[in-house]
């Protein structure tokens, strides 16, 4: 479904920002994209959706190539949620900004209106369809940009730093329809600092360090090498940190730590 | 650890660094200068205002900002010219229209646009001179070392400040719409439908911002006191005091003159 491959990119030949970075992803994956800051993860992510072309190399989604492709096509095969939706919104009511992502699609009426609908629900919006986005509050507003993108259905969802704003219940929410999302069988991209919540989600995750991938791996090991999360500037999960101190199997969330626990003492 | 290249991120400020006698002058002195330049363009006729293009482009291509001039003076005289050319070449009758099949020509209409657009070219070179060669950090000390309010100061200079975040945010405005399907390659019609798209963000964006800042600024104490304290305050000569007091009594005569006569 996605691939990157050899992608190198630059603003000027003096301060390249990504080196060869390669690594495939199909669908029904959520891959943690990880990093310090200037790391090259914001660059990456508008190369994946095709607002930036590759200095070198290639980026395929869905077949086809970003460097053919402008941006308004490729948004049909992954959708992009940006870390701050007041961005994006333009429309005077929640429900037509849920919609402008299917009227940029071939579909019929009704085929949009089913779509909207369901959209709306999936993200606890329906009873504000009809108000004003920026009347709502932050967290809400980051719902209205997630429904806006899940209504296209896109094979494939961006995601930056969609947690950040979200009380407990939020994240909770988003959890929910990300992981509903991998069940459909998209391929998921995180961009996402909190490796709390990275290692709750995630079954991959992609380190950059000074442009370079440093590291493609699954939760469980990334958090487990402690050079790898160095140069990527991370911290383990404090489950982890804790299973490690009582000496228990690597635990990412509380109920596997409770589950090691109980092992061990049953 | 590798960071972003400037043309991502890019400086929206017109400021060129540099050091040429321009760049060094006083904030203040450039200021008083642009003031009197616009007073003096309205006085002059089509051979002088011609003259101060030539001359304030020149001294823009000795101080380094060449490029940056070329680039600003294509873009907005271009389209201005071939407007004013419209309007007054040919769609305003005159007595000495000519009609030519199907299209009419007034050579004093042209004559007159021409004085127009020598003028807009003149005040337009003198601001970029100004702006090119004088960072708004500077222009903010130069005001707040000679006493001016902390408010009017931040007025004055505000519009240069927040070019760079404006500019960052319009790309970014445009960057999250292309990635939801809108189309910026399409025909016109496509171009203009997208519009609404763009703008929108952008000035509710630049209006909850004003309140932001406001905010900030008052917890900041920035009103706090009725002047502050500069420590590195831009150098001010003595000969350049003595020319911004000259300049600044004969802005208000010259604009007497053009009144009175």
């Amino acid at each position: 479904m996605l691939t990157v491959d050899q992608v190198a990119f630059h603003y000027s030949a003096a301060t390249p920002v990504l080196r060869e970075v390669s690594f495939r992803s199909e669908g029904g994956e959520i891959l943690a994209l990880v990093g310090r800051n200037g790391a090259g993860k914001s660059t990456l992510l508008r190369l994946l959706n095709g607002l930036r072309k590759p200095t070198q190399g290639a980026v395929v989604i869905a077949g086809k190539n970003t460097r053919d492709t402008p941006p308004h096509i490729i948004s049909h095969s992954i959708g992009t949620v940006f870390q701050t939706p007041e961005q994006q919104i333009f429309n005077a009511t929640v429900r037509d900004e849920v919609a402008f992502g299917p009227n940029n699609l071939p579909l019929t009426p009704q085929q949009r209106e089913e779509r909207v609908v369901r959209a709306l629900a999936r993200t606890r919006l329906t009873d504000f369809a009809g108000k004003h986005p920026l009347d709502l509050d932050q967290a809400q507003r980051r719902f209205v940009a997630l429904a806006s993108v899940l209504a296209s259905q896109p094979p494939a969802l961006l995601l930056d730093e969609p947690q950040r704003g979200l009380d407990q219940r939020g994240k909770n929410l988003l959890e929910e329809i990300i992981r509903e999302e991998q069940a459909a069988g998209r391929c998921i991209i995180i961009v996402c600092h909190d490796m709390e919540f990275v290692a709750r989600l995630a079954s991959r995750i992609i380190a950059l360090s000074e442009g370079r991938l440093s590291a493609d791996m699954a939760p469980v090991d990334f958090f487990s090498d402690a050079p790898a999360m160095a140069a990527a500037s991370v911290e383990p999960p404090d489950t982890l940190r804790l299973s490690a101190a009582l000496g228990l199997p690597a635990s990412l969330t509380p109920s596997s730590f409770a589950d090691h626990w109980l092992a061990r003492h049953n | 650890m590798i960071t972003q290249g400037s043309s991502q991120t890019g400086t929206a400020l017109l400021y060129v660094p540099g050091n040429s006698f321009i760049h060094r002058m006083n904030p203040l002195t450039k200021l008083v200068g642009l003031l009197w330049l616009a007073a003096t363009t309205f006085m002059l006729p089509p051979g002088g205002m011609a003259t101060i293009f030539v001359a304030t482009f020149l001294f823009g291509v000795l101080a380094g900002a060449g490029k940056a001039f070329i680039k600003r003076l294509i873009l907005t005289l271009g389209p201005f010219a071939i407007f004013l050319f419209v309007i007054h070449g040919v769609l305003i009758e005159r007595h000495d229209t000519i009609q030519h099949e199907w299209i009419s020509f007034s050579p004093e209409g042209a004559q007159y646009m021409l004085k127009i657009l020598v003028r807009v070219a003149a005040l337009l070179a003198a601001s970029m001179l100004f702006v090119t060669t004088t960072h708004p950090a500077n222009l903010l000390k130069a005001l707040d070392s000679h006493g001016v309010p902390p408010g009017i100061a931040y007025l004055i200079a505000s519009p240069l400040l927040l070019l760079e975040p404006f500019s960052a945010r319009a790309r970014a405005i445009r960057d999250a719409q292309q990635a939801r399907g809108l189309d910026l390659t399409g025909s016109w019609k496509a171009r203009v439908k997208a519009f609404p798209a763009l703008l929108i963000p952008l000035v509710t964006l630049a209006l909850s911002d004003l309140d932001h800042r406001a905010t900030v600024l008052d917890g900041r104490a920035f009103r706090a006191r009725p002047f502050r304290v500069v420590l590195d305050a831009p150098v001010d000569r003595p000969y350049e005091r003595w020319l911004r007091r000259a300049l600044l009594i004969a802005i208000p005569l010259q604009i007497g003159v053009l009144l009175w006569l």
